[in-house]
């Protein structure tokens, strides 16, 4: 009896995971689906060949998005790396205020946040710009970064760095041929949550960047509005795939002996 | 508790394709302190994991006493295992570590804080039941984890490698102590260990592994007079293994005929120990010819490599001799090596 | 296998000890200037100005009078709406955040003791945590509205009759959607987090008690839990905020009205009448507070029992 008990469970688990995708693959090639119908009458690909106009809003979405994404991973993941060092790595005067102030911005909502300080983007121009909504981003990304690799730093051993030192190789060469090639599995997966994060951002860009910025979860929204659930269907799943294909990349260093994320586990 | 021997029947083990393990046969008697002994690599950790519980053998099995353990898991098992780290639980206290395996059973005894002051009492570390992990030396951890081994009162104690991330001199007062404690327990016990002079100052017997095959099984002193295989004497530091053909009972040899103190039917290695041979200027009655090459000092004694010259061909065969004395010989001197007969000793089997 | 035994004890920095020292250095500084200027710019700037703005400050009003008070705060609390909206977030927010890490926590340990698929099902787990909220919250409004596809398959076999009469779980005054898109992202990323704890030196201390003869049960309770404790609490604390505080998928998933206090907040902010502009700032404040102390408590206690 014990033995049905795991599987039962774990296969309602992997049910549950995959099935709500069942329903958006469907309708995003139903040409005609009314209830009470089990499957779409017609079948049609027009929610992908909107999807992939290029002169349609959803593919200019996607291009909005990769680029802040993008951009949005980078930065965080740069400036967030050199604090997570700093927590790991060094003692230094109000070390724990400013672990607190790394870790606030995922307590505080970033609404609170952004609507606060949207009279000084408004200010120096920077509402309604791309710009302004890679700044607004990086405020629930950086943390995350920072506690990631300060998880990869804690587990880093600094006598690498010094070994390499006392045979002569510049702080740059050190950097570059000795860090790097280890902490990149935690980088890796800092990028991989910044990036995520900042796809799939809606209220800040909205708040921020108004009519001006549109990125792919404006536009899908602006479906969820209306009544075209194949166009919804068909955007959602072209919204899913840069993330996954970016998983597809760094799973392998989410969950591991060595992994970065145990940074995360340690609020 | 009675304490109960334990037979190891045929053990092989493979992870995915590779063979760890070859078909091990071991009988431990009741009470005594068995080594296993070999280099790193040599399957000695997955033997004895296998006879904790914590792997599963590809084939072969497990007795304690007679009593089948294979299907048995590990935390029903009589055993009590200390590691290389001491992996004491670092939420709790060095008494609530010893006392654990106490508390996890299905019959908690009575007065477990006297029990656990008694024990830590026994590892020398009185009053040491409020501190935590953190706070203790790595041999205080050490014998806190024996202490929390010993308070299972298990049949069978297996140690592994327990002494290895201990300095030098910590090392030898802890083996004695785990000598010490074995004896009062008149515990059965395994010891996995790579040190050589650990398994002999310790052990009743020491079972010899290498590459997943168990060389040797015998009493210390053995190893170092009658090692049963190449693999045996060059690990107990016998640097002197030469071949040759017996016949009746001399051994002929690419340099000469060497004496044996008996007859033997085959074999075709014999080993010399080098602390065994002696040079002399002279002949003697059992010697040969040889010509110093080098020597160096090898702690207390003197190291002196020779060559004597072969009767078959234009080369040399390399001898090892080893003395407490420093005689006065040169280098490139012709002398001569002396041997006893009785101190050869014939390898029967060559693996 | 001797590799597995002699792996370095793991020491949580702060807690047990750091594995190594940390240094002192001057070049601290740089390391941490650039994350210090984002954040205190944009984050502590942000926050104090959303204050300010909520006690009357920097008034988009053309009123002349400038009015500094707690009035926005006042008008907040007497605000049927959201008084409702409140009532609602709290309710959504703590039903996720413990159902969640029941469920992810059992799935974890589940996953941790089976050989066979590990790895696939570590696979799966990480699947749903690159996608969107908005699609998850598309995904689970699909389903299981009443016209979707779960809805049709109880129609099919009689078990309804009609799309009126399955049961209303999206936007619905409860929010049992909100809750079920929640729980479909947040399991798994709470998975992500104690399967990775599960995955280290705590191996061996459970081989340890398994030598020592405790059971399963008396393992979980005594080595396994309390060594995965931080990051469940660090998962809990994440998913709790989250919840409280997001936009997109109450919006989606729950009635216009009542609805959670950040679709309240932002309905004021962006509402024609600007006077609603301070009580939009002041729920915003509001929802942060009463976050940070929930939090703060949680970890007091949470604390207490760590210490044991």
């Amino acid at each position: 009896m014990k033995f049905i008990f795991r599987p039962f469970f774990l296969g309602l688990f992997v049910f549950w995971i995959f099935f709500p995708f069942l329903s958006i693959i469907i309708w995003s090639v139903a040409a005609g689906w009314r209830f009470p119908a089990l499957l779409p009458e017609e079948y049609s690909l027009r929610g992908y060949e909107v999807s992939f106009d290029p002169n349609g809003d959803i593919l200019r979405g996607v291009i909005t998005s990769t680029g802040i994404a993008l951009t949005v991973g980078v930065l965080a993941t740069l400036i967030g790396s050199a604090a997570g060092r700093a927590i790991a790595m060094y003692s230094f005067k109000m070390k724990k205020s400013f672990q607190f102030l790394v870790l606030a911005p995922l307590i505080v909502p970033g609404l609170a946040v952004t609507m606060g300080i949207q009279i000084l983007f408004i200010k120096y121009g920077l509402s309604d710009s791309i710009r302004g909504v890679i700044l607004a981003h990086l405020i629930p990304t950086v943390p995350y970064v920072v506690m990631i690799m300060s998880g990869t730093f804690a587990n880093f051993d600094r006598a690498y760095e010094e070994q390499g030192q006392v045979l002569g190789a510049s702080r740059v060469t050190v950097m570059r041929k000795i860090t790097l090639p280890i902490i990149l599995p935690g980088l890796a997966v800092s990028f991989l949550f910044a990036f995520v994060i900042s796809w799939s951002e809606y209220i800040l860009t909205l708040l921020v960047g108004g009519a001006a910025v549109k990125t792919l979860p404006m536009v899908l929204f602006a479906f969820l509005r209306g009544s075209d659930l194949t166009l919804v269907g068909a955007a959602s799943i072209v919204f899913m795939i840069p993330p996954l294909i970016l998983l597809r990349f760094t799973s392998k260093h989410l969950v591991g002996r060595s992994s970065s994320v145990t940074g995360l586990g340690s609020v | 508790m009675k304490k109960s021997g334990i037979r190891i029947e045929n053990i092989e083990k493979s992870f995915g394709s590779n063979p760890v393990l070859k078909g091990i046969n071991l009988d431990v008697s009741s009470g005594q302190l068995v080594s296993i002994l070999g280099s790193s690599g040599c399957g000695k950790t997955t033997l004895l994991r296998i006879v904790a519980g914590l792997e599963r053998a590809t084939s072969g099995h497990v007795y304690f006493s007679e009593e089948l353990q294979d299907q048995i898991t590990v935390e029903k098992r009589s055993i009590a295992m200390v590691f290389q780290k001491a992996l004491l639980f670092p939420s709790m206290t060095i008494g609530e570590n010893v006392a654990f395996s106490l508390r996890a059973s299905k019959n908690r005894p009575k007065n477990i804080e006297k029990k656990v002051e008694d024990m830590l009492e026994l590892v020398k570390l009185p009053g040491f039941a409020s501190r935590r992990p953190g706070e203790l030396s790595g041999g205080q951890e050490q014998r806190v984890s024996l202490a929390r081994a010993l308070m299972r009162n298990p049949k069978v104690l297996l140690l592994d490698e327990p002494l290895s991330a201990l300095d030098a001199n910590l090392r030898v007062e802890m083996r004695n102590f785990i000598r010490e404690i074995h004896d009062s327990f008149e515990m059965t016990t395994l010891f996995v260990t790579h040190d050589q002079e650990e398994a002999m100052a310790l052990s009743d017997k020491i079972a010899f592994m290498e590459s997943g095959v168990l060389e040797q099984y015998d009493v210390p002193q053995s190893f170092v007079s009658t090692p049963e295989t190449r693999k045996v004497a060059k690990f107990f530091g016998c640097r002197n293994l030469l071949t040759g053909k017996i016949v009746g009972n001399s051994f002929e040899t690419q340099f000469g005929v060497l004496t044996l103190d008996s007859s033997h039917s085959k074999g075709s290695l014999v080993a010399a120990r080098q602390e065994d041979l002696t040079i002399t200027r002279e002949k003697t009655k059992h010697s040969f010819p040889a010509k110093v090459i080098s020597w160096q000092f090898a702690g207390s004694r003197i190291s002196i490599n020779c060559e004597a010259p072969n009767t078959v061909d234009s080369n040399s065969t390399e001898i090892i001799v080893e003395s407490d004395r420093f005689a006065d010989f040169e280098v490139n001197e012709q002398i001569h090596i002396s041997y006893d007969p009785a101190r050869l000793h014939v390898i029967l089997r060559d693996s | 296998m001797t590799e597995k035994s002699s792996q370095p004890l793991l020491r949580f920095p702060g807690r047990y000890g750091a594995k190594q020292g940390t240094v002192k250095s001057r070049n601290v500084i740089w390391l941490v200037l650039p994350t210090i200027l984002v954040l205190v710019t944009l984050f502590v700037g942000g926050f104090l100005f959303g204050i300010l703005q909520s006690v009357g400050y920097f008034s988009v009003i053309a009123d002349k009078e400038q009015k500094i008070g707690f009035d926005a705060y006042l008008f907040a609390f007497q605000n049927e709406t959201v008084r409702a909206g409140i009532i609602l977030t709290f309710r959504v927010a703590f039903l996720s955040t413990i159902l969640s890490t029941v469920i992810a926590l059992a799935i974890s340990l589940m996953i941790s003791r089976t050989k066979r698929f590990q790895s696939t099902l570590i696979s799966i787990t990480q699947f749903n945590i690159p996608i969107p909220h908005v699609v998850a919250a598309t995904g689970i409004l699909l389903t299981f509205s009443q016209s979707g596809l779960v809805s049709r398959v109880t129609n099919h076999f009689g078990i309804t009759d009609g799309p009126s009469d399955f049961p209303i779980v999206t936007n619905d005054p409860f929010g049992y959607g909100i809750i079920m898109s929640y729980l479909w992202k947040e399991i798994p990323f709470m998975c992500v987090l104690i399967l990775s704890a599960l995955r280290g030196p705590v191996t061996n201390l459970d081989e340890t008690a398994k030598t020592l003869g405790a059971s399963y049960g008396y393992r979980l309770r005594k080595v396994i839990l309390p060594y995965i404790f931080p990051a469940i609490l660090s998962g809990t604390i994440i998913v709790f905020a989250f919840s409280f505080g997001s936009y997109e998928v109450p919006y989606l998933l729950g009635e216009p009205y009542p609805s959670t206090v950040s679709v309240v907040a932002y309905q004021l902010y962006t509402d024609r009448d600007l006077a609603n502009r301070p009580t939009a700032m002041a729920l915003a404040t509001i929802t942060s507070v009463v976050i940070g102390i929930l939090v703060y408590v949680y970890m007091k206690i949470t604390q207490q029992e760590g210490r044991k």
